[in-house]
């Protein structure tokens, strides 16, 4: 298996101290709010347990059937200034892609620049015929095993 | 909120994919057009059936195809399989939303607690 893999940085000021701005990138509820993989989708939670060591469950998808599920691992939690996690999305029990994720956050005066790196890495990104047509290949690979996982579901 | 455009778009098209045989089709026709007789050949099961799959595909917008004399000749259609393609550009897309909303969130919270005060 030959996993797609990204790193992705991002740099944002926001309008709360670093302490405000903690408790809604971390809190389980306030992540339902602003979380959800685009707009016409949602969030819902299942379960929280914010700590180094803890998980928490969101079910997420769209609105009538929120068919996947984000498990977050928090690793390092150094209020308010650092957090790393992971984040997978399964689909029938079955992981699509896993980030790694760190916030780092720099007081602004009443602010805070938030700085975010993702590190995806997605399991369904299998090339089944060498790189000679990566681009049609590599879609029908995602695609497969992504409708594998819905015919488990019993959506097809 | 209503699911996107795109959503429902996608929705219809890994509906249409979530088959053995359909997906089977889709990586015949990237090879290139081919007949239904020649797409229908290395599936065991009668005409019939294997067409219902191919309307399947056709009404989700994966091919099309088109009738020359005795032979209906079918094709792949680019443009829907190029929007389940861009995973990267999604995974960017996806931290964009969230980020967006989140900086929504942190401003409102900053005028409810400077109102409060």
């Amino acid at each position: 298996m030959k996993p797609d893999t990204a790193s992705l940085d991002f740099e944002r000021r926001l309008a709360l101290p670093p302490a405000r701005l903690w408790e809604v990138l971390t809190d389980a509820r306030h992540r339902e709010q602003w979380g959800a993989p685009s707009e016409g989708t949602v969030l819902e939670l299942v379960e929280a347990d914010v700590r180094e060591g803890g998980r928490d469950r969101h079910r997420c998808g769209p609105a009538e059937a929120p068919e996947f599920t984000v498990d977050t691992r928090w690793y390092r939690l150094d209020a308010p200034l650092l957090a790393v996690f992971t984040e997978t999305v399964e689909i029938g029990g079955e992981a699509i892609f896993t980030s790694l994720v760190t916030y780092r956050l720099t007081p602004a005066g009443t602010a805070t620049v938030l700085g975010v790196t993702v590190a995806v890495s997605s399991f369904v990104g299998v090339d089944v015929a060498g790189d000679t047509r990566t681009g049609w290949e590599s879609g029908l690979a995602n695609l497969e095993r992504y409708t594998s996982a819905l015919d488990r579901e019993g959506t097809a | 909120m209503k699911p996107s455009h795109m959503d429902k778009h996608l929705n219809a098209f890994f509906g249409a994919m979530a088959d053995p045989t359909r997906r089977a089709v889709i990586e015949r026709l990237v090879d290139g057009p081919a007949t239904v007789s020649e797409i229908a050949a290395p599936h065991d099961m009668a005409l019939p059936s294997f067409l219902k799959h191919l309307r399947k595909l056709e009404e989700a917008g994966l091919v099309r195809s088109e009738k020359a004399g005795r032979v209906r000749t079918v094709h792949l259609e680019a443009a829907p399989l190029a929007v389940a393609e861009d995973w990267l550009a999604r995974q960017r897309r996806v931290w964009e939303g969230r980020l967006d909303r989140l900086q929504a969130l942190a401003e409102r919270m900053a005028r409810e607690e400077r109102n409060g005060e």
